[in-house]
């Protein structure tokens, strides 16, 4: 039984891939907890629907696409924070322009450049066999930036979240840290880029810290749960990847599905059991 | 200087668009008092509260405050389902304290906790606070705002949603402040509270109607003037009639 978990092992590509989607668990399941927090689903979705463009133009350029999609992420985000300042463009308003406009960018470009549209595919949906040593290094650094700068700034962004009206009140630079916030996010989801793919990134964002919340009413517990179930869901969905032959993003959001309705359902039985037995 | 004023309003202007919320305010808030605002639904009370914490910016005058400001905000937070309990929203308080990028010490902990014990919270503090009632979250916020130990404490509308007993705990907190020579600005649609636990009572309607002695300051004249209607005596408590319904 043991060789289901050992024989993937000595492939170079699928070592790579399971520390790709561990990375990917713990960026994700850290600033995913905000997400959901926050209600910054369409936020997130919109920052990975915007990446797009970069992830073409490193493709085509032959860089790594991970930073074409930093780069781009990281304007996105400033453009939203700015565009939602003012009262008249609300931050709604400001995503839907912003990202629509920045995928439609990265479709002109796919299609004017006829040698890569092959590729689109890969780009989209992620590939585990694509996965290099410069995506890792990437990755890795990139996971502890956005893990290392949520512990240390949690307690501000947990009060600005929290009360936004407050952290006014006490001087805190909210701005600043609503733009550096959606900057650690735009992090997380070039981490995953490469294992996942541009469309599933959400979910991984979303599914984990929402299981999390179910299991726990303590912020601190709520990220590292998220990051846990995050991280484990990616490793999980990889093996079945590799035995079923199945997309390896498909497979791990679908993980981590899966474990969100098996606690949502575990709860929702124990709740409906509670005033009768009680 | 031990008896400068904690606070010096002047002149005070703050427009949102052609609309002025706040017409040329003038006040001194001094050291060691209990100052209530009052003023009927879009006076400026909130307005002025955040122009004394520097939120809300003056289109002309000058505000001037001497120490360190802390608040209580009208609406509190949207979501309260956030996973953090009592005790960690009474702890934000000392979060400026702490500075960047380090936890709150174990005084300020303690501090956390002897606010929650002071306004009733203490066997709620580990509660989650999306669990608790509508009055008990803002005895939550009021531990808060004691925790950032402020020398001009802002609060707006803390009484809203307060029973009986969290009333006359929150006039004693309000005398211990006082004693310390800090200084409580407390906005309230509660004249009767605020003419027996006041020192001093601003009387606003987009301009300072009045500003003294409860005594001075809410009698029957300046209350007319400032709600726009008729002010009847019933029993010894004055008493907002609306416009139409005169006592003949
Ligand atoms: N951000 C804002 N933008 C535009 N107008 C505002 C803003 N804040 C307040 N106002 C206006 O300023 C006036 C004073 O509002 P403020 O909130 O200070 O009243 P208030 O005395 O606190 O009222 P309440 O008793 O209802 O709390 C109102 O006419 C309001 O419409
Ligand atoms: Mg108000």
């Amino acid at each position: 039984m043991l060789h289901y978990l050992t024989d993937p092992l000595q492939y170079t590509f699928m070592q790579r891939a399971l520390v790709a989607v561990v990375f990917t668990g713990l960026a994700c399941g850290v600033l995913g907890s905000y997400v959901v927090l926050r209600g910054l689903a369409f936020i997130g979705d919109a920052l990975t629907h915007a990446v797009f463009p970069g992830v073409v133009l490193a493709f085509a350029a032959g860089v790594s696409i991970l930073l074409g999609a930093l780069a781009v992420g990281a304007v996105t985000a400033a453009g939203i924070a700015i565009l939602s300042r003012g009262r008249r463009v609300s931050e709604d308003t400001a995503i839907g322009i912003l990202f629509a406009a920045m995928f439609a960018l990265g479709v002109v470009l796919v299609s004017s450049l006829a040698a890569y549209q092959k590729d689109v595919a890969e780009l989209l949906f992620g590939n585990i066999l694509g996965v290099s040593r410069t995506d890792l290094v990437l990755a890795g650094a990139a996971t502890a930036v956005a893990v290392c700068a949520v512990a240390l700034l949690n307690k501000e962004l947990a009060l600005i979240a929290f009360d936004r009206e407050m952290a006014e009140a006490m001087r805190y630079p909210v701005f600043v840290l609503d733009l550096v916030l959606l900057g650690l996010i735009a992090l997380a989801i070039v981490v995953s880029l490469r294992a996942i793919g541009n469309i599933l990134v959400l979910a991984m964002l979303v599914t984990p810290a929402a299981t999390a919340r179910l299991l726990t009413d303590r912020l601190v517990t709520m990220q590292a749960v998220a990051a846990a179930v995050g991280a484990a869901s990616g490793i999980a969905g990889l093996y079945i990847s590799f035995w079923w032959n199945v997309a390896s993003g498909g497979a791990v959001v679908l993980t981590a599905t899966a474990v969100f309705f098996a606690v949502f359902l575990v709860q929702a039985a124990a709740g409906a059991r509670r005033p009768t037995s009680g | 200087m031990a008896d400068a004023p904690r606070a010096v309003v002047d002149e005070l202007t703050v427009a949102f668009g052609a609309r002025r919320a706040l017409d040329r305010v003038s006040m001194e808030l001094p050291r060691g008092a209990v100052v209530g605002l009052i003023g009927p639904n879009g006076a400026g009370k909130t307005t002025l509260l955040r122009a004394l914490l520097g939120t809300v910016r003056p289109t002309a005058g000058t505000v001037d405050v001497h120490g360190t400001t802390g608040f209580l905000p009208q609406l509190g937070p949207g979501g309260w389902d956030f996973p953090l309990s009592a005790a960690d929203i009474a702890l934000q308080g000392a979060y400026r304290r702490a500075g960047w990028l380090r936890r709150p010490a174990a005084a300020d902990r303690d501090r956390a906790a002897a606010a929650l014990a002071a306004v009733g919270m203490a066997q709620h503090a580990r509660r989650q606070v999306g669990q608790l009632s509508a009055g008990q979250r803002q005895r939550v916020l009021l531990a808060r705002a004691l925790v950032q130990e402020a020398d001009l404490l802002l609060l707006d509308e803390p009484l809203s949603g307060a029973d009986a007993p969290t009333e006359a705990a929150f006039s004693g907190i309000l005398g211990r402040l006082r004693d310390e020579g800090r200084t409580v600005v407390v906005s309230s649609h509660d004249l009767a509270w605020a003419s027996a636990r006041c020192d001093l009572v601003c009387l606003l309607a987009g301009h300072v109607v009045a500003f003294g002695p409860p005594a001075e300051a809410l009698d029957a004249a300046c209350l007319a003037a400032a709600y726009g209607g008729q002010v009847v005596d019933v029993g010894g408590v004055l008493v907002l009639a609306p416009e139409g319904h005169h006592a003949h």
